[in-house]
């Protein structure tokens, strides 16, 4: 369990850093709200990667990242007293980002309206659907990382895709209406 | 047969490619016949594609971005014996000078008197056993020790003649300086509560037993801070205590204030109480299956090894195995938690070693 120095580890380590960092502070930040406590917790998060040997993790990485993130975000609620809001559904907000400097005014729209729809969505909700559509995890990896039954994270998952296709479609005929 | 329902859970988990083995037949079976399941799940498809390709577009957060040197293990210092082995010694004298002079504290008045006309002692034997190198660990606190009252020299034979082995001692003293600087991160009153009025002089004594003064000192000072008692045969009410810390979501120091429990409890504690404790400890310990959540698994693993430590339940006892597995869940890959795991195993070794001696 002792940290390693050796030239593999450390190559290890910064192909994960350089391959999760941007979502793992994402998902760090939704759920504390705060971007730079998000990036004390994802490089807690790293600093605990040394620690394991990468035989162990290395067909689950992704999977152990976001798990071990959602813990030592959840220990910073805990102890500032908002583990409560955020069981009950009053997930942070994050602050407005910038925008992709690449973005067509088109684009930015259509991903801004998405990304609105998502931010309505309750918590867990939001949590889960970021998870499979962010971060590309499957039904049963979701459940790991949550601790939530397959079950479950399959209807959140079909519940939230129901409301986002629902306010899409709103949204949609609200605009050519106007 | 499966008919088309649109608000069918396992439309959407086909559509996302997540159904497999009979499930998978089944949708496949429907949409083959029912054309308004297919353009179904088609709109699912494209709703998904559409909502993967907004996350993308999604930038990143505006933090500056975590460098490799700063999640990088600093490189170990080489191990060096002899240095190794001199600032453990130089670090018991410390501590056994420290309680000596914290536990009576009328002899920092009488030091200075008398330290004036003490005739300059003669040097100490060489030491021929573990006792005798202990012993003259410190040649400061042997000093004292012949110009103290007899209470205190009674003390330092009660240290030798239990004395336990050093290499068990050290494990211990890394825990206490562990757990003390843990808590010194956690509890932002830890200065202030450190400087409070030492503790009466009977847990110092006890502290002192077992050749543990170093180790224990340390703990036995911050005690006040976690608002429980030494006195482990006071049972019902340290768990209580526990009981709230831990509900209120101050898990380390619960685990802190075990630690010294279970270093205490077993000096202390009656023979007489193992049997029924030891029970209940078995009861208490981990009997769910299959395992709850990792907090109430520790909350288990704590309260568990409490009544265990208490109760000297021998280390053979299966409630012993129980708390480990609970610990080990509920540790995850949690520094401190991995800490109470070891912590939980050297005790039940500790307590094993004492069978064994007795």
């Amino acid at each position: 369990m002792s940290p390693r120095f050796d030239a593999s580890a450390a190559a290890f380590i910064r192909a994960a850093l350089a391959s999760h960092q941007d979502g793992l502070l994402r998902y760090a930040a939704r759920i504390l709200g705060d971007p730079e406590r998000a990036r004390d917790v994802v490089q807690e998060t790293f600093l605990r990667l040394w620690k394991q040997d990468p035989a162990d993790i290395e067909d689950h990485l992704p999977e152990w990242l976001y798990t071990v993130c959602r813990r030592c975000a959840l220990d910073v609620l805990r102890k500032e007293g908002r583990m409560s809001r955020f069981e009950e559904g009053q997930l942070e907000q994050v602050p407005a980002m910038a925008p992709h400097p690449g973005d067509t005014a088109e684009s930015r729209d259509t991903a801004a309206q998405a990304a609105d729809l998502v931010n309505r969505l309750p918590p867990r909700q939001q949590e889960v659907i970021r998870l499979k559509f962010q971060g590309g995890f499957s039904y049963k990896e979701i459940s790991r990382i949550t601790g939530l039954s397959v079950g479950n994270v399959g209807f959140i998952i079909h519940t939230a895709v129901k409301s986002l296709r629902a306010g899409m479609s709103t949204d949609t005929t609200v605009g050519h209406g106007s | 047969m499966k008919t088309f329902d649109p608000d069918d859970p396992l439309l959407t988990a086909y559509a996302l490619g997540e159904l497999e083995g009979d499930e998978l037949r089944e949708i496949e079976a429907l949409i083959a016949r029912d054309p308004a399941a297919a353009r179904h799940v088609e709109s699912i498809r494209s709703a998904a594609a559409g909502f993967g390709e907004a996350f993308e577009r999604e930038p990143a957060l505006e933090v500056e971005p975590i460098r490799p040197v700063e999640i990088e293990p600093k490189r170990r210092v080489p191990f060096i014996p002899w240095l190794f082995y001199a600032s453990t010694a130089a670090a018991a004298c410390f501590f056994v000078v420290l309680i000596v002079r914290l536990a009576d504290p009328a002899a920092l008045t009488k030091d200075a008197n008398l330290a004036a006309e003490a005739p300059i002692a003669a040097p100490p034997p060489a030491p021929t056993t573990a006792e005798d190198r202990m012993a003259s660990n410190d040649e400061g606190a042997a000093v004292e020790s012949r110009q103290q009252p007899s209470l205190f020299r009674k003390e330092k034979s009660e240290v030798s003649d239990s004395a336990v082995v050093g290499a068990e001692a050290t494990t211990t003293a890394k825990r206490a300086n562990a757990y003390a600087a843990a808590r010194e991160r956690d509890d932002a009153d830890s200065a202030r509560k450190a400087s409070a009025p030492a503790p009466p002089l009977g847990e110092m004594k006890d502290a002192a037993k077992g050749g543990r003064a170093g180790a224990l000192e340390s703990e036995v000072l911050k005690l006040d801070q976690f608002e429980v008692s030494t006195n482990a045969t006071e049972g019902a009410a340290v768990l209580g205590d526990l009981r709230a810390k831990l509900d209120s979501g101050e898990v380390p120091q619960a685990i802190n204030a075990v630690a010294l429990l279970a270093e205490l409890g077993l000096q202390e504690t009656p023979e007489s109480q193992a049997t029924e404790s030891g029970n209940l400890a078995a009861q208490m310990a981990v009997t769910d299956s299959p395992m709850p959540d990792p907090e109430a698994a520790l909350v288990r693993a704590v309260e568990g090894f409490a009544r265990l430590v208490a109760a000297r339940t021998p280390s053979g006892d299966e409630a012993w195995d129980r708390v480990l597995a609970n610990a080990r869940y509920a540790a995850g890959s949690d520094p401190r938690r991995l800490t109470f795991v070891e912590l939980v195993g050297e005790t039940r070794d500790a307590i094993a070693a004492l069978g064994n001696r007795e």
